[in-house]
C-alpha cells in the first residue's frame, strides 16, 4: 500500500513538474536556444521583463534561435509567438523580438494592443536602438535595450502618448518634411505667380474663341445626362489622436492579425 | 431583319450580357450592371456625335472697286516687306505699317476689290496712343528704360482685310463627367465616383466671326485685339478710307474658312459644355459635332492702329484695336524685374510657410 501511495505521489509529482515546466517553458519573456546570454543574463532580463507584464499587461519577450528555416523571419517570428502562446489576456497583447542566427537576421512581432504601441515608428526605432549592438554581436545589450525601449514606449502609451505621435521619431521625419514643404511650395507659387504676371507682356494671342460674336442665345434642343456607374475607393484612416498608431499589419499562418517587422540583417 | 448590337460597357469595353432576371446589361469584367434604354441612348448619341462635322460656306464672289471719286486714291508698296496698300493720295510721308520701313514707294492707284462693309474707325491717333502707353504701364515687367529709350516709329491707321462669317448651326456634343462624394467611418475614408455622360444638343448662331484676310499681319496680333463691334459695321464707301491706309487680301474667303470653322466648333462645344457647369466635378469633352448650311461670307475692312517701336535695336510690333483702343503686342521683358518679383513672392510665401510650420511644430 505505502509503495502504491509513494508511486501516485510520484506520478502527481512528476506531473505537477511537468506543468509547471511546461508553464515556464511558454511564459519565461526570454528564450535563448543558441546560447548567446548566460544564465545570470535571462535572470535578469526575465525578472525585468516579467515586472513589465505585470505592470502593463503585455507580454515584451524574446527569441532566439538557430536557425529561422527560411529568410522571411517576420512570419517565422509570428509563428513562434501564436504557437508558444505569448501575448496577455484575449488579444494576446506584446511583442517579441526574434534573432536568428541562420539567417543572421533579426525582427519583431506585434500582437493585440501591442500592435498598436508598437507601431511602424516605434519599431523603427526599435530597430534603432538595437541593431548597433547585434551587429557587434552584443546580444545581451541589444536585448537590453530592446526591453527598456519597450518599456519605456508602453510607459508613455499609458500616459496617452502612443510613440510616434508626440515627441519621438516620426517628428524626426515631420520636422524636415514640414520645412522642406516650407521651401518647396512658396517655390512653385513664385514659379506660378511669377508666370501668370508674364503673360501680361504678350498680349498678341490667337483667340479660339467666337462666344463674342454669338447672335442670341443658345437653343438647348437636347439635354440628357445618363449615370453609368459608380466607383467607390476606400482607404484606412490616418488616425491624429494621441491613442492611435500607424501600424502595418499582416496575417499569421494561424490566421493571427500581427505587427511589427522591422529588423534585418545585422 | 432587326439589327442586333451588341454593346459595350462604358466603364471598361468589355462585351456587355443581358440578364433576363434583373433586365440589366451586366458586365462579367467590372461588375456593373446598365439599364438597356441608358445603353441605346448613349450609343445613338455617340453614332452621331461621331460623324463629321459639316460646315457649308456659300461661295463668295469678290467685286472688283472701281473708284468713283469718293477720294483719290493711291497704291503704296513697301520694297522691304511687299506690302501692297492703298491708300488716301493725300496721305503724305508715311512709313510701311507692317514692317515700319520709312521708303514706302508711292503709286497710281491700279484697282483693288470692293469690300462688302468697313468698320469706321473710332478711336484716333491720341486716344490709340493713350491705349498704348496704358498697355505699357500695366505691363508688369517692361524695362523702366523702354519708355526713355524707345523710339517710336509713325503710328500708321490700317484698314485690315477681313472675312466676316455668318452661320446657324446645329451643335451636338457628349462629355464625360463625374460626381464626387466622400464619408469616413471609424476604421476608413470613403470617395465615391459616380460617372455620367452627359449628352447636348441645340442652336446656336453666329454673326460676324472675323478672320484676318491678310498674310502680313500675324494673326495672333489681330485676333488679340479682337473683339470688334461689327454693329457699327457701314457699306463700304471709300471716303472712310481718308487719312488712312487699308490693306487688300491675299488670303481667299477659302483659306480662311479652316479657321472660322475651327473657332465655330471650339466655341458650340463650349457653350453646351457651360450648360452643365457648376452641377458635376469634372467635365471632359469626348466628342462634338456642328453641322450647318448656307453659311454667309463677307468681306469687310476693320480698323486698326500699326504702332511699330524701335528698343535695343528690337523692331516692337504693336496692334491697337481702331475702335475699342485694346492693345496686342509683345513687350519686353526686364530679367532683372522677373527676378525681383519671383523673389519677393517667395519671400512672403516662404515667411507665410515658415510661420506655419513653427507654429505646427510648437503648439501642435
Amino acid at each position: 500500500m505505502k509503495k502504491r501511495i509513494l508511486t501516485f505521489l510520484a506520478v502527481i509529482f512528476t506531473l505537477t513538474a511537468s506543468l509547471h515546466l511546461t508553464a515556464l517553458a511558454y511564459n519565461t519573456p526570454v528564450t535563448d536556444e543558441v546560447g548567446y546570454l548566460t544564465q545570470d543574463e535571462i535572470n535578469a532580463l526575465n525578472s525585468y521583463l516579467e515586472q513589465v507584464r505585470n505592470e502593463y499587461g503585455m507580454d515584451v519577450v524574446v527569441y532566439i534561435e538557430q536557425s529561422a528555416g527560411s529568410d522571411n523571419v517576420l512570419y517565422r517570428a509570428d509563428d513562434i509567438y501564436d504557437y508558444r502562446g505569448y501575448g496577455v489576456g484575449e488579444n494576446r497583447d506584446g511583442i517579441m523580438m526574434y534573432i536568428s542566427m541562420y539567417p543572421r537576421k533579426y525582427t519583431f512581432s506585434t500582437c493585440g494592443e501591442g500592435i498598436r504601441v508598437f507601431n511602424d515608428a516605434a519599431i523603427e526605432r526599435l530597430t534603432e536602438v538595437t541593431g548597433e549592438y547585434l551587429r557587434a554581436d552584443d546580444y545581451y545589450d541589444a536585448v537590453a535595450a530592446y526591453a527598456e525601449e519597450a518599456y519605456s514606449m508602453l510607459t508613455a502609451a499609458a500616459n496617452g502618448e502612443v510613440y510616434g505621435y508626440g515627441e519621438g521619431a516620426a517628428d524626426d521625419y515631420a520636422k524636415p518634411v514640414a520645412w522642406g514643404l516650407a521651401g518647396i511650395i512658396p517655390l512653385i507659387v513664385a514659379a506660378l505667380t511669377t508666370h501668370a504676371r508674364g503673360k501680361g507682356m504678350n498680349t498678341a494671342q490667337y483667340n479660339n474663341s467666337a462666344a463674342n460674336y454669338v447672335s442670341g442665345s443658345l437653343n438647348l434642343t437636347t439635354s440628357n445626362d445618363l449615370f453609368l456607374y459608380s466607383s467607390i475607393t476606400r482607404t484606412p484612416r490616418m488616425q491624429n489622436t494621441a491613442n492611435s498608431g500607424g501600424s502595418t499589419t499582416h496575417m499569421s499562418s494561424s490566421g493571427e492579425m500581427h505587427g511589427g517587422g522591422g529588423g534585418g540583417s545585422y | 431583319m432587326a439589327e442586333i448590337r451588341n454593346f459595350k460597357c462604358p466603364c471598361c469595353g468589355a462585351a456587355l450580357v443581358f440578364d433576363g432576371v434583373s433586365q440589366t446589361l451586366d458586365c462579367a469584367s467590372c461588375g456593373n450592371s446598365f439599364e438597356v434604354e441608358t445603353l441605346k441612348q448613349l450609343d445613338e448619341c455617340t453614332d452621331a456625335t461621331a460623324k463629321e462635322s459639316k460646315f457649308d460656306w456659300e461661295h463668295y464672289e469678290p467685286r472688283s472697286y472701281e473708284p468713283d471719286g469718293e477720294i483719290d486714291l493711291a497704291s503704296y508698296s513697301c520694297p522691304s516687306c511687299g506690302a501692297e496698300i492703298a491708300g488716301d493720295n493725300n496721305l503724305g510721308a508715311t512709313v510701311c505699317p507692317y514692317c515700319g520701313n520709312s521708303t514706302i514707294v508711292k503709286r497710281n492707284f491700279e484697282g483693288t476689290l470692293r469690300p462688302d462693309y468697313i468698320i469706321p474707325f473710332k478711336t484716333d491717333k491720341n486716344g490709340a496712343m493713350r491705349a498704348f502707353e496704358n498697355a505699357r504701364a500695366n505691363a508688369p515687367f517692361l524695362p523702366k528704360e523702354f519708355k526713355d529709350k524707345r523710339v517710336v516709329e509713325k503710328m500708321t491707321g490700317v484698314y485690315v482685310p477681313y472675312w466676316m462669317f455668318d452661320c446657324d448651326c446645329e451643335a451636338s456634343a457628349v462629355f464625360n463627367a463625374t460626381r464626387v462624394s466622400a464619408w469616413s467611418d471609424g476604421r476608413f475614408d470613403y470617395i465615391k465616383t459616380d460617372f455620367y455622360k452627359l449628352i447636348r444638343a441645340g442652336n446656336i448662331g453666329f454673326t460676324n466671326i472675323p478672320v484676318d484676310a491678310s498674310s502680313k499681319t500675324d494673326n495672333r496680333y489681330m485676333e488679340g485685339v479682337e473683339p470688334f463691334d461689327c454693329g457699327a459695321a457701314v457699306d463700304f464707301n471709300a471716303g472712310y478710307l481718308s487719312g488712312y491706309l487699308a490693306d487688300r487680301y491675299d488670303v481667299s474667303a477659302d483659306d480662311s474658312i479652316e479657321r472660322a470653322n475651327e473657332r465655330v466648333k471650339n466655341t458650340a462645344a463650349g457653350i453646351l459644355n457651360g450648360t452643365a457647369a457648376g452641377l458635376y466635378a469634372t467635365i471632359i469633352p469626348e466628342s462634338s459635332r456642328v453641322s450647318f448650311s448656307g453659311g454667309k461670307i463677307r468681306y469687310s475692312l476693320l480698323p486698326v492702329w500699326m504702332l511699330n517701336i524701335k528698343y535695343m535695336d528690337k523692331m516692337y510690333k504693336y496692334v491697337i484695336n481702331g475702335q475699342t483702343g485694346k492693345v496686342s503686342g509683345e513687350f519686353p521683358t526686364s530679367k532683372a524685374k522677373k527676378a525681383r518679383f519671383f523673389a519677393a513672392v517667395f519671400g512672403v510665401t516662404f515667411a507665410v510657410c515658415a510661420a506655419c510650420v513653427w507654429a505646427f511644430t510648437n503648439f501642435m
